[in-house]
């Protein structure tokens, strides 16, 4: 599903005067099968934008294509949810509730009216996804470690089969090894649709967004900044990205050290961690010798 | 000094702390890593008196814990910042918010105004004295919330999490404030994930399952593989680059962390 912003602005509603543009005039596509990371200060308008992408919110002005088409508001103009779309919140473990992680897993898909062979075979995909198992499904939800709770969570989204995943700073809290686990079931579960799964992932942690992304969307102030693949936005553009208030991964600052002191410039065709320690540690060894 | 004697600590029937036992130095930067559901709150809860061990004794500067005609002292000695600035504002303007402790604690009125000053320009934020806290970015209501403990002369400030909900410029921000206040004498207690922030402490403590695992200088912690796989931590990047490199026959003094060092290093000795 491709989602497609044609000038999109949200000015949220208010009862005195000093009402104020949250975002302004948003051009970008989210394409289908892609990783997009959005990055931004804190107020950049990030959460807006997933809202609006969700449906959650109207543009007040412009329009949001779905695969070419408007999406279809109702009469008073107010949004539509859109369906196709998964939305997981921050801290989505809140917004468990029922008293088994069987009945919150089923608790989506019910509502949306699938029948119940359909949602049985559902959360026993689901919750292997998430690298956890049937045994789990008459836990209750509190008896659950924080990142077991996190993962259950993401699993009530995916039960839904969404086609569009936004995730709003799934990793905020977790231990290491924790957060690592979210990146990879998102990314297991993206594989696993043949192309056809897009994630949408907002993070303040630019070492994340080094690891899966296709695209990253740089928001701020309102705007939309960037929009490019990671290697090029992070090694190119530091120093704009830095005005932004923003960082740059790990990878990256390693890369540009490299190439400040030793003035070569090593090519990667990916910013994730190990691809970089490989290619650097190479350098230094193998082709060192000359180097030096 | 503040001191833990075989402290442990249960939510209802589901230990959290056990037996520990800690000494923590005046002047120190200790992290405290650990994974999630560790205990590594409740220690930082514990150490002024928000809860009480249910075995165990826990001395600040020779207070224990315990006793509640201490815990006003205590209070004032050992700061908590925690993780979501807004949980801990109640007024409506950012010096009002620094007062209000003072206030709590009975300063006399006239020395008030020059105390909550000195506790803003601080953290830099004493250009901000006249705004309503919710107008304040995430790292600047951090500054503020260090700001109010700084005005009560803390000895020891624990923070616990405090730069998770931050975007990169906040943590950053917030680092830095911390490191300036452990040079200016503060003992620091820093509770985290982050562990490129770790690497910035003088000792770290690694918890799991309410027990001290490891600790040491941070190099040490992070250099022992197991330390890290058993505790659902990970290895800092210059560490991980120091340990490609030792393996392809490159070492690298122990001392350097960061990554300008190494690269430096490497470059200055061929």
């Amino acid at each position: 599903m491709d989602i497609k912003l044609e000038n999109v602005s949200y000015k949220y509603p208010s009862l005195s005067n000093d009402s104020w543009e949250s975002i302004r005039e948003l051009n970008c596509m989210f394409e289908t099968g892609k990783w997009l990371s959005v990055i931004g200060q804190t107020g950049s308008g990030k959460s807006t934008l997933m809202k609006l992408l969700k449906g959650l919110i109207a543009p007040t002005a412009g329009r949001l294509l779905i695969n070419g088409q408007e999406n279809k508001l109702s009469k008073k103009g107010n949004a539509q949810i859109i369906q196709e779309v998964g939305l997981v919140f921050q801290y989505p473990e809140h917004q468990l509730f029922e008293t088994t992680v069987l009945k919150d897993l089923a608790f989506g898909p019910k509502n949306q009216g699938v029948k119940k062979e359909e949602i049985n075979d559902r959360t026993k995909v689901i919750i292997e996804l998430v690298g956890l198992s049937e045994a789990y499904f008459d836990k209750a939800p509190f008896e659950l470690s924080g990142g077991e709770k996190r993962r259950v969570a993401i699993a009530t989204v995916l039960m839904m089969n969404p086609e569009v995943l936004i995730l709003d700073e799934p990793t905020a809290g977790l231990d290491p090894q924790g957060s690592k686990l979210i990146l990879q079931l998102v990314h297991d579960w993206q594989k696993a649709g043949g192309g056809q799964r897009t994630v949408i992932f907002v993070t303040h942690q630019m070492n994340e967004v080094a690891e899966y992304s296709d695209e990253v969307l740089v928001m701020n102030d309102g705007e939309i900044v960037f929009q490019e693949n990671p290697i090029a936005l992070f090694r190119e553009h530091d120093h704009e990205l830095k005005a932004f208030g923003l960082d740059i991964p790990d990878s990256v600052k390693l890369l540009k050290l490299f190439e400040h002191r030793f003035g070569k410039r090593i090519e990667v065709h990916s910013l994730q961690e190990e691809v970089v320690l490989e290619e650097v540690v190479a350098y230094f060894t193998k082709q060192g010798d000359d180097l030096l | 000094m503040l001191t833990f004697d075989n402290v442990s600590f249960a939510y209802g029937q589901q230990a959290v702390l056990k037996n520990i036992s800690l000494q923590i130095m005046e002047g120190e930067f200790l992290t405290i890593i650990g994974p999630n559901g560790s205990g590594k709150s409740t220690l930082s809860k514990l150490m002024n008196g928000l809860i009480q061990p249910y075995l165990g004794q826990i001395l600040v500067d020779r207070l224990d814990t315990q006793s509640p005609q201490n815990l006003k002292e205590i209070r004032q000695i050992v700061g908590l910042i925690f993780q979501n600035p807004e949980d801990q504002f109640i007024s409506t303007t950012v010096f009002d918010e620094v007062i209000f402790g003072l206030e709590n604690i009975a300063v006399e009125p006239d020395k008030m105004q020059s105390i909550a000053e000195d506790a803003l320009k601080k953290v830099g934020m004493l250009s901000y004295k006249d705004v309503e806290p919710h107008k304040l970015s995430g790292g600047q209501k951090q500054r503020v919330a260090i700001a109010a403990i700084l005005a009560m002369k803390p000895k020891y400030i624990v923070f616990d999490e405090s730069t998770a909900m931050l975007d990169p410029n906040g943590q950053k921000s917030i680092m830095t404030l911390m490191q300036h206040l452990h040079d200016e004498g503060f003992t620091i207690i820093h509770i985290t994930h982050l562990m490129e922030e770790a690497l910035k402490a003088t000792r770290v403590l690694v918890l799991n399952g309410g027990v001290i695992v490891a600790e040491g200088a941070p190099v040490d912690v992070f250099h022992n593989s197991r330390v890290i796989e058993n505790n659902e931590l990970d290895v800092p990047l210059p560490l991980k680059l120091k340990g490609r490199l030792s393996e392809a026959g490159i070492v690298v003094p122990k001392q350097l962390v960061t990554l300008e060092g190494i690269v430096d290093y490497i470059w200055t000795s061929n």
